[in-house]
């Protein structure tokens, strides 16, 4: 059932691709190929993710994070991602504390879906992204003694620098809006799923930068400001 | 509606409907003491291992840090048994009394391993199975089955009695 769920979004993703390339099978030879196209370098773009100052105000963890981008066709946005988590949770129920802040780091691709032979450089599109992200760090634990509930007596739970590492994929949705000559802003909703994670002998992982809290799958967002840099000039503005 | 605008709006919307409900939420478990389970067996004369279920009344006591404590009183027919382990020691003594003032006594080694699992469902104490060692009244042997006391179903000790 998992597969079928990834290869079903694969497929959704890969879907517009398609459509384009059959699109442009038929006009073959009128206009420049579609690889040619995703070939042409238009420039640069440099984000950064705001949505963290916000989360910050609600949750214990947070994350920020700076991206740079560059423009392959107007269609093609090849994309690395480096930020830096931060947690420092307490449940104030159980009185267990798990702290850790470290950076991570993604690779991957927007792909603009508005992008037209006719408008080839919309001002506001939307696009579908790929991820695939990973974070190695340490974190530390401090946990109320465990009692034995049969015997009596008590076990402490004290853990520090426990290493950690995770990697993920990501798939979503996002948008963005020019506001000013040069720059732009955006939103991203993703669908994560986890790859692979360490266990340590005596605890999981509860935060993982980048990632979230440590679950199979979870949903993540980006508020993003966006600087381009072009280099090349481009048509239909 | 561009045909392309109705693709995008189709693949979002599929998108959604393939995400809704797919995030894995914490499921804790509803126990939170994991226990040593035995099972146990009888070897018959041409090598055939079998579940077997103790015939008369079977009392099992545990002996912890020098306390003693009945767990299962008088139980006829039963093949397993699920008892609690010690968080602080490291070697548990589980008694066998059986009718006649007869007795078996298995010593459990093990090493306790305190386990932080998430905020949600916070710790937990586990257990490795490192050894075992017993009498042999009406016990033949005893091995481990699975050495990781979690909070599973999985067997963790098979107790061979003489049939």
């Amino acid at each position: 059932m998992k597969t079928l769920r990834y290869i079903l979004l694969i497929s959704i993703l890969l879907t517009p691709i398609a459509v384009h390339a059959d699109n442009k099978g038929k006009e073959a030879g009128k206009e420049k190929s579609f690889i040619s196209e995703l070939l042409s370098f238009n420039g640069i773009g440099v984000s950064a993710d705001v949505f963290g100052l916000a989360y910050s105000m609600l949750e214990d963890y947070t994350s920020y994070e700076f991206a740079v981008e560059a423009n392959l066709g107007n269609r093609l946005y090849p994309i690395v991602e480096i930020g830096m988590g931060w947690c420092d949770a307490t449940d104030e129920t159980r009185g267990i504390k798990y702290k850790t802040s470290a950076p991570y780091y993604r690779v991957g691709f927007n792909y603009n879906l508005l992008t037209r032979r006719d408008k080839p450089n919309p001002k506001n599109y939307v696009y579908a992204l790929a991820r695939f992200g990973w974070s190695s760090f340490k974190y530390d634990i401090d946990a109320p003694a465990i009692s034995d509930p049969v015997w009596g007596g008590e076990v402490p739970l004290i853990l520090n620098d426990i290493d950690g590492s995770c990697s993920w994929a990501e798939i979503g949705i996002g948008i963005k809006v020019k506001i000013a000559k040069g720059f732009h802003m955006g939103w991203t909703v993703r669908y994560k799923a986890r790859l692979s994670e360490k266990e340590g002998d005596n605890s999981r992982m509860w935060y993982v930068p980048g990632f979230g809290i440590n679950k199979s799958t979870c949903f993540g967002g980006t508020y993003n400001l966006i600087y381009e840099i072009p280099l090349k000039k481009n048509r239909n503005k | 509606m561009t045909i392309r605008f109705k693709h995008i709006t189709v693949s979002f919307l599929a998108m959604l409907l393939l995400f809704t409900g797919c995030e894995e939420s914490y499921d804790c478990s509803i126990e939170n003491v994991a226990y040593n389970k035995m099972g146990f067996y009888c070897v018959s004369d041409d090598n055939v291992e079998s579940k077997y279920k103790y015939p008369e009344a079977l009392t099992v006591s545990l002996m912890v840090n020098g306390n003693d404590s009945i767990v299962v009183n008088h139980i006829t027919d039963t093949d397993n048994l699920r008892l609690p382990m010690s968080y602080t020691s490291n070697c548990d003594t589980v008694v066998f009394h059986y009718e006649g003032d007869y007795t078996d006594t298995i010593y459990v080694e093990h090493e306790n391993i305190p386990f932080y699992i998430s905020m949600e469902c916070g710790t937990v104490m586990y257990h490795k199975v490192t050894g075992l060692k017993c009498t042999n009244s009406f016990i033949d042997s005893a091995v481990i089955a699975n050495e990781n006391v979690k909070f599973d179903y999985n067997e963790n000790i098979k107790v061979y009695f003489i049939d």
